[in-house]
């Protein structure tokens, strides 16, 4: 699963910046740190780290190298070249590596193409040209595939791709992979002029910028990698070996000195893109406003805020896959209600400048794929756009439209951004760009509570459950697409699943449902869900009393009881909350044994501060059982070295969830 | 922390339409079709018959769930059909009852993608409407000519959403003719009616107000159960002299028999002796049999490149072994290849895997199959061997072809037919003895399972891809399934080529499972709970249930007595047994050991849990589930 990183379709309005000033003549490139040899009689290679000859495959070899070179007839063009050597180990790794697809773009044809396989015997089989074919994927994209013929265990696959591209001043790239790597390389080689810069992330070795002759090299390595894994309550892309790289100075056109491509140039061009809006279009948008009676009706800047978010987010469609800029235009939007990503900022930007609310437009990234770093500006990490109210000091994701304000996707948040800053100066108004962590929701606005209320038909053969589930914030928000877009009993069938208490099949029935729109998500109102379960599995029999598994009202509990040595540090999506009344009416004639189980209490504090905890008490009040239980994650980010205590509260949620309680005879 | 399952569950039902009709009339809130319409027309070209056939489909889109839902619909053609005339747009209401159309022109053609062909060269449209809103309609009108009749288009007369109205239409002139097989109706729910002109006739199927078709999981695929009609062309007349397309098998074969005639005439030194090697010391043919059949599963990877008429020829043999990969026809190919140098006789086999239906005889047309074995005689019984199975065991057959009929090459103009068969749950065998110590209230557990039949190959399948550390992360879950609270100590998993009766071992630690009350211990020794969560629910549905194979399942669970204690409390012994499935549990105390035997089976003809034994079925989940929440008791001597 290596990251593709040069077949990113076009993002954003920033990608489509060109700097053709770059179009000074440059030589060809034969100064490079990267050889790439397709030897004629090759031999197999010895495996740089005995462990990983344990794995299913290794990456002998991967080497990378963007070479751009400009000419007066073609203007800048990259080509891009690719060798890599696989060695495969068993069954799954030939699985994984005989079948073989290398992506290009439509207008740029791959220009050679090699490929063989070297078996353990020596010998060598290579493919002929027809064993390449064509094939169009449906997003339109392309691909080279081809299946390394003559595979067996043991065997290496080898291959060399090289191929035009479009020309791309920023990216990423990522040298690692789920099996182990031995070496891994990436070089950009660029005309004299043109100086890129790279930083890496997780042991990746940069050597910068070299002049040699009249090519430039920037160059990244990192070597001896093991095999990712994921693991449970962690990000895990973010741990591969990768850089960022960005084109930094054009000294044709700029000085030696000027660093180009920066956070502050984004800005200016986000500014110009997005809030230059044409004097007939704003008419428009205020005549759309001032003309409905709803809004109109808004008495504050918060209702303002919140309205324009809903009616465009329920009365518009958002078709991200729409990569046409007629589609983009508020009059077209206005007349069409659609439009893309893009298309959709644009209206937002618009709506709210004609209206005079004050806001400011930033960039992150989701922290679970990849945080955002300030400290290197790569236009590339421009991904998920957000909007910022300052007079009421919440955010907003215009092109996430399963979301109100004031919540966006958990992920972007306890993330740094890049906000877009502007000044005005009398007439004059100037953007520039400015760094801020967006912080994260609380566990108390992101709660699940259950009342649960308990009563035995009187043969003792069955249990009534009454549950209702309250939630609020992200909490809310993930399960609201279910009772917006679902039809009622395919909405009753995800509900069941969301309440059953375990896995046995219970018949469930009478379903509530309360503040299932978008908009009582801004009005803090608590989604509810309530249903009635007629349980026979929860209550055993054994001899002349009954085993309650009354752990199990809490709902099934995930577990990290038996992990492998912890990789990474402990990554959830927000921070969150449970607080569960358990009411169980003890039958007639029984009283209640084993009850002290319930009382349970893990704690897991840090550096002084309470990081997670599960608790849970019981009292009898009359005939009635009554169980609290409450369980928060403070924090979406605790480091590995605290592992162990975080994970014995999830267990202590999971442990809850076997107690039983015993009925006797009185 | 609650385990979550919603966003799976969410994106499968969003990708599944998620939209359900009351059970009466049909639901024309949201979103519905108001017409589909497919008018086939047969046309002598040159010398042949090709049809052209004209679909027109309208989708309506009467709510915002349907709006941000559907935006999207794709077509699907093969290389031997040309699409035409294709016009997608949206009407859309305007203010004071007008409308407005919007044309879509950007469509993007590319070639279907599937997780078992790498490469196929079947073409899909993507088409995005664009603007919809709340009351529009999404047209869609295109054309499709086929030159390949041995192929028909399906009538189906449900769909997964609503249909308003349904029309199919067949124009067949005279010199042609034609037959109909109609599977799975209901009285009274098409209506037709046949229109006889002087150089034609019109058939004419219609129905209107259609409920959407409810999908299952664990339905077999549609054709199974979902009302259809299939049109054949029989024959025809051209110039006075009746030629045949499908009128029988036989026409069928003559076709299909084409495309292997020239499959492996040259012989080959270097396969010789690479058959002579693996049959190396084998005695008997069935052994020589046995080994190239191994051999040819083990080497071979499953990669599929189809393209054009190509897609149904086998590759050489010695093609197919330089590459070391193939299809089912090359893997066929070159089992034939082999055991002709051996001078063994093999025959090339057409079949339908389980997703299709038919018989040769119900529907002599390319639609009845989508697969190639081998089949070699044993004695007067034939073998089938799919090398798509990589650890298929010789002498059964690949689960997905149990129970349908294989079109067996003899000569150039000779096939048999030949019924797979559906293998019985005796054969099929799991077998798991599972001591049980107390220590305290946890539990310590040293189970052994192994595996016969059909079984021991589908567990093959998937251990085979596993790493040392797979194994153990699949023996860890095993473990979970009994609780998640269950630690692995230990586990034997069974490595390559030897997955039938080997020991499959676990050794486990349960904390807590016990619970102790005053001077009593209440165990539920039931650490495997079968068909536990089987119950059907929908029992009204017209859809089957439909198994991979047949299972039955032994399992002695030896239960120590702990030290100072005594069994007060035993359950009773239960059978409970129906034509097709049932199960045995027994408790004897021998020793220091309470043993609990219980056998579980179910094997059915067909592979397929009818309509008609829902009920006893989930009677036998709920006497199951009784039995599963039995407790032995045991009481403290002292």
């Amino acid at each position: 699963m290596q990251i593709s990183q040069y077949c990113n379709k076009r993002t954003s309005w920033l990608t489509t910046v060109s700097i053709l000033s770059i179009l000074i003549l440059s030589a060809t490139a034969h100064a490079q740190r990267m050889k790439f040899d397709w030897s004629g009689s090759p031999a197999l290679h010895k495996v740089c780290n005995e462990s990983f000859l344990k794995e299913s495959a290794v990456i002998l070899s991967e080497k990378v190298q963007f070479n751009i070179q400009t000419d007066k007839k073609e203007g800048a063009i990259v080509t891009r070249r690719l060798h890599k050597l696989i060695k495969v180990i068993d069954e799954k790794g030939i699985e994984i590596y005989n079948k073989i697809n290398i992506a290009y773009y439509s207008d740029y044809p791959i220009s050679e193409i090699k490929a063989r396989c070297i078996l353990p015997s020596g010998k060598v089989i290579e493919l002929k040209p027809d064993a390449f074919k064509d094939l169009k994927e449906e997003d339109g994209s392309l691909k080279k595939i081809f299946a390394i013929e003559g595979i067996e265990k043991g065997a290496e696959i080898e291959y060399m791709v090289t191929m035009k591209q479009p020309l791309r001043f920023y990216g990423s790239y990522v040298f690692q992979d789920f099996v182990p790597t031995c070496s891994s390389e990436f070089e950009i080689l660029s005309p004299a002029h043109l100086l890129f810069e790279m930083k890496g992330y997780n042991d990746v070795k940069i050597e910068t910028d070299t002049l040699m002759g009249e090519v430039r090299s920037v160059y990244g390595k990192a070597e001896n990698l093991p095999g990712l894994e994921e693991e449970k309550m962690a990000s895990y892309l973010p741990h591969f070996a990768q850089l960022d790289y960005s084109l930094a100075y054009n000294t044709g056109t700029m000085g030696k000195n000027i660093r180009i491509l920066t956070w502050d140039e984004a800005a200016k061009k986000i500014y110009k893109n997005y809030f230059d809006v044409p004097e007939k279009d704003m008419k428009e948008l205020k005549k759309l406003l001032t003309q409905n009676k709803e809004f109109m009706a808004c008495s504050n800047m918060a209702e303002k805020q919140e309205w324009i978010e809903n009616y465009v987010k329920s009365n518009f469609v958002l078709q991200t896959n729409l990569d046409n800029e007629d589609v983009e235009t508020i009059p077209f939007i206005l007349k069409n209600k659609f439009s893309n990503s893009n298309g959709m900022k644009y209206l937002f930007v618009a709506l709210f400048i004609s209206q005079d609310i004050p806001f400011d437009l930033g960039y992150t990234t989701n922290r679970m794929t990849k945080p955002f770093d300030y400290s290197f500006a790569n236009w590339d990490n421009l991904k998920n756009c957000v909007l910022y109210f300052p007079d009421t000091k919440r955010y907003m994701a215009p092109t996430e439209f399963g979301y109100r304000m004031p919540y966006i996707p958990a992920t972007w948040c306890n993330n740094a951004s890049m906000f877009c800053k502007v000044l005005s100066l009398g007439e004059v108004k100037a953007a520039h760009a400015e760094k801020r962590m967006i912080p994260e929701f609380s566990a108390e606005t992101n709660y699940h509570n259950h009342d649960v209320e308990v009563n035995f038909t009187a043969g003792m053969d069955s249990t009534i459950i009454q549950l209702k589930n309250t939630l609020g914030g992200l909490s809310a928000l993930e399960l609201m697409p279910i009772f917006v877009y679902l039809e009622k009993e395919k909405r009753d069938d995800v509900t069941k699943d969301i309440l059953r208490l375990n896995d046995k099949e219970d018949k469930m029935t009478n379903y509530k449902y309360e503040n299932t729109q978008f908009s009582a998500i801004t009005k803090n109102k608590p989604l509810t869900i309530s249903a009635t379960i007629y349980a026979t599995n929860n209550l055993e029999k054994a001899g002349n009393k009954y085993i309650f598994h009354v752990g199990e009202l809490i709902g099934r509990q995930s577990e990290m009881y038996q992990e492998r040595a912890r990789q990474f540090d402990i990554d959830i999506d927000n921070p969150h909350q449970y607080s569960r009344k358990l009411r169980i009416h003890i039958p007639p004639g029984y009283k209640v044994n084993n009850a002290d189980k319930l009382n349970m209490n893990v704690v897991h504090n840090f550096n002084g501060k309470e990081v997670c905890k599960f608790v849970s008490s019981y009292q009898i009040n009359g005939s009635v059982l009554e169980v609290t239980v409450f369980e928060v994650y403070h924090d979406s980010h605790t480091p590995k070295s605290e592992f162990e205590n975080y994970s014995k509260v999830v267990n202590a949620a999971a442990d809850f969830n076997k107690i039983v309680v015993i009925f006797e005879k009185i | 922390m609650k385990l979550s399952t919603r966003p799976l569950l969410l994106l499968f039902f969003l990708l599944n339409g998620g939209l359900v009709a009351p059970t009466f009339g049909i639901n024309t809130n949201s979103f519905y079709m108001s017409l589909f319409s497919q008018k086939t027309e047969i046309i002598i070209k040159d010398t042949a018959p090709i049809t052209k056939t004209k679909y027109e489909l309208i989708f309506n889109i009467n709510d915002e769930r349907a709006v941000a839902i559907f935006h999207s619909y794709t077509l699907y053609y093969s290389f031997f059909d040309k699409l035409e005339d294709l016009k997608v747009y949206t009407v859309n209401p305007q203010p004071g009852g007008k409308s407005k159309r919007i044309d879509i022109k950007d469509f993007t053609t590319n070639n279907a993608t599937s997780s078992s062909v790498f490469f196929d060269d079947q073409k899909e449209i993507n088409i995005n409407f664009l603007g919809l809103t709340v009351g529009s309609q999404a047209h869609i009108e295109y054309t499709v000519t086929t030159s390949e009749t041995h192929f028909t288009d399906v009538m189906y007369i449900r769909s997964y959403m609503p249909i308003e109205k349904l029309q199919y239409e067949l124009t067949v002139p005279k010199n042609v003719h034609v037959s109909f097989l109609e599977k799975n109706m209901i009285p009274d729910l098409v209506r037709y009616t046949k229109e006889e002109k002087k150089n034609e006739t019109i058939h004419y199927w219609s129905s209107a107000n259609i409920d959407e078709e409810k999908r299952y999981d664990d339905a077999p695929s549609r054709a199974y159960y979902s009302p259809h009609i299939i049109f054949k062309i029989d024959d025809y007349e051209h110039k006075g002299k009746l030629r045949r397309i499908a009128k029988s098998p036989q026409d069928l074969y003559d076709f299909y028999v084409h495309n292997i005639r020239e499959v492996n005439k040259q012989r080959s030194p270097v396969l010789k002796q690479l058959a002579d090697s693996i049959v190396a010391g084998a005695q008997s043919e069935r052994e020589k049999v046995k080994r190239i059949y191994d051999w040819v599963k083990t080497n071979i990877r499953y990669v599929a490149f189809e393209a054009g008429y190509g897609g149904y020829v086998p590759r050489q043999a010695t093609l197919v072994c330089n590459n070391k990969y193939g299809d089912c026809k090359d893997m066929s190919s070159l089992q034939f290849g082999l055991l002709q140098e051996l001078g063994i006789e093999g025959h090339l086999t057409w079949i339908g895997t389980r997703a299709i239906p038919y018989t040769y005889d119900e529907v002599p047309l390319m639609n009845v199959d989508n697969h190639m074995i081998l089949s070699v005689k044993d004695g007067s019984d034939w073998v089938f061997l799919d090398g798509t199975d990589p650890n298929g065991v010789y002498g059964l057959p690949a689960p997905h072809i149990q129970g349908k009929e294989a079109m067996i090459y003899l000569t150039d103009s000779t096939y048999t037919l030949a019924k797979v068969p559906v293998i019985d749950s005796k054969i099929n065998l799991m077998t798991d003895t599972i001591v049980i110590q107390l220590k305290g209230n946890d539990l310590q557990v040293k189970s052994t399972s192994r595996y016969h039949g059909l079984i021991a190959g589908v567990i093959g399948n998937s251990l085979m891809y596993m790493t040392e550390k797979d194994k153990e992360d699949f023996a860890k879950e095993t473990a979970r399934r009994v609780s998640n609270n269950a630690i692995l100590s230990a586990h034997t998993v069974p490595s390559d080529g030897s997955y039938i009766a080997a020991p499959f071992g676990l050794e486990y630690s349960v904390k807590n499972y016990v619970r102790e009350i005053d001077k009593e211990k209440y165990m539920n020794p039931f650490l495997v709970k079968e068909f536990q969560n089987d119950h059907i629910s929908d029992t009204d549905r017209i859809a089957p249930v439909s198994y991979k194979y047949n299972l039955s399942s032994s399992t002695t669970y030896m239960v120590a007595v702990p030290e100072g204690y005594k069994i007060t409390y035993q359950p009773k012994n239960t059978i409970f047994k129906q034509a097709h499935f049932g199960f045995e549990v027994s408790f004897t105390q021998s020793g220091q050991y309470m043993i609990c035997h219980q056998t579980n089976y179910i094997n059915l003809p067909d592979l397929l849990l009818h309509k008609e034994e829902f009920t006893q079925w989930n009677l036998y989940v709920k006497k199951l589930n009784e039995l599963y929440s039995e407790t032995i008791i045991f009481e403290s001597i002292k």
